[in-house]
């Protein structure tokens, strides 16, 4: 799923923000698109799912050597452009988080203001932007003043709700279709993930359960209909040929009869 | 979008290759017929059902198969397909009392989730060419088919069935 999002966004990149994101459906390959074309223009459109995977598996150990000194309040609009093309990374981490750690942050990490989750995704790369874009829409964007207008603008069509809320929820919102799946042993938040997953699951086999249903009581009502008026048919057929048939009872008819 | 139930119930996909129908088959459990997609409780279906089959040969055999291929749950069908009964060789025209019981029947009993209950048809070559296999569970509808000579259905039906006590597949609370 990811990789052909990855490659009709990568086509639809070059060809112009505003209306790639507004032919979209998903709010995800539309961010995806719109932020490709704007952040950088010759971004690699061609990446494959494992590659974006791996990485934020990099960015992972990046991150945890240089936790402490990452304390950079990071204006996004100056930085991206021109730390994309030469350190992705450390140009985009933003106060020290990236999406393992927002994604753990439920589970493991006791988040005090969802502001902090604001700019969690900075250090991924720039194809995965679109999470976090998405998300970031989501959250009160008081802190985020200059993301947020420069992702309003590219995100217009999102409809998400600008009232804070809880982590939680974004993290179930963010995805509109199916996640990717997550690598090996990266994500805390593996188990809801899988949880989703076999919600969605089920709730296919419901649609589908129920859809299965409604045609199977359309084909039995057709086929009763049709079985009723051949019945009928016959019945009328059989009563015709019955009152025809009443005049000839009778009358007399010559039969032997006994000699005496 | 197909509008056959057995499609859109994935019978056709799980269980069956796309076939075509092509001997009428009604199945009755106490009078009450088997409708595509419809439902039935464990109690309903306790015992073996009245099957007709049509055809117009008597010559010609068919074998039943009923299996669930959601056992033993739908999210998590490690046991499909769980064979609940195989009937073979039942003459055309007749209905399954007819036929030889290879594995007698064994009423559904879900315990989680809603199954899906599918019965089967095959026309036989010849009588007693089909053979039971030694368990009932990981039965595989496709690969008796091929191992029997019974190629593609002639006819297919299924029910969902859920335990008695079930509110719609939903996770039991203790």
């Amino acid at each position: 799923m990811w990789s052909s999002n990855k490659e009709s966004s990568g086509s639809g990149g070059g060809s112009g923000s505003g209306g790639g994101s507004s032919s979209r459906s998903s709010s995800s390959r539309e961010v995806c698109s719109s932020s490709n074309s704007f952040l950088f223009s010759k971004a690699p459109n061609r990446r494959t799912m494992e590659e974006v995977w791996k990485d934020i598996n990099y960015t992972t150990k990046l991150h945890d050597q240089e936790r402490s000194n990452s304390r950079l309040p990071i204006n996004l609009s100056s930085s991206s452009s021109s730390s994309c093309n030469t350190t992705p990374y450390a140009g985009l981490r933003l106060r020290g988080m990236i999406l393992q750690d927002f994604l753990a942050g439920p589970l493991n990490q006791p988040i005090s203001k969802p502001t902090q989750l604001g700019p969690p995704l900075a250090s991924i790369p720039p194809t995965v932007l679109s999470l976090r874009s998405s998300l970031e829409f989501n959250f009160d964007a008081r802190s985020h003043q200059d993301i947020n207008a420069q992702e309003a603008s590219t995100t217009s069509t999102v409809t998400a709700t600008a009232s804070p809320v809880s982590s939680i929820h974004l993290f179930s919102f963010c995805p509109n279709k199916r996640m990717p799946e997550s690598p090996q042993g990266a994500i805390g938040g593996e188990g809801s993930n899988k949880r989703m997953i076999r919600n969605r699951e089920s709730a296919a086999r419901s649609r589908a359960r129920k859809q299965a249903y409604t045609n199977g009581l359309e084909l039995e009502v057709a086929h009763l209909l049709q079985e009723n008026a051949k019945l009928k048919k016959q019945h009328d057929e059989l009563c015709l040929a019955m009152t025809a048939q009443i005049p000839t009872k009778n009358t007399l008819r010559r039969s032997s009869s006994s000699p005496f | 979008m197909s509008s056959d139930p057995l499609v859109l119930g994935q019978v056709v996909g799980d269980v069956l290759d796309p076939f075509a129908r092509s001997v009428p088959l009604r199945i009755l459990y106490k009078s009450k017929p088997v409708i595509n997609g419809s439902e039935f409780r464990p109690s309903a279906v306790a015992s073996k059902p009245r099957v007709d089959v049509g055809g117009e040969d008597l010559r010609i055999s068919y074998t039943l198969v009923m299996v669930d291929p959601d056992a033993p749950n739908p999210s998590n069908p490690t046991l499909r397909e769980y064979l609940h009964w195989l009937v073979t060789d039942i003459p055309a025209t007749t209905d399954a009392n007819f036929g030889q019981e290879i594995v007698c029947y064994e009423g559904p009993q879900p315990r989680a989730g809603i199954h899906r209950m599918v019965f089967v048809l095959f026309q036989q070559l010849g009588r007693d060419t089909v053979f039971a296999p030694s368990v009932r569970h990981n039965f595989s509808t496709r690969n008796f088919a091929r191992q029997n000579n019974l190629g593609l259905p002639v006819a297919a039906a299924f029910f969902n069935c859920q335990r008695e006590s079930g509110s719609g597949g939903r996770r039991i609370r203790n």
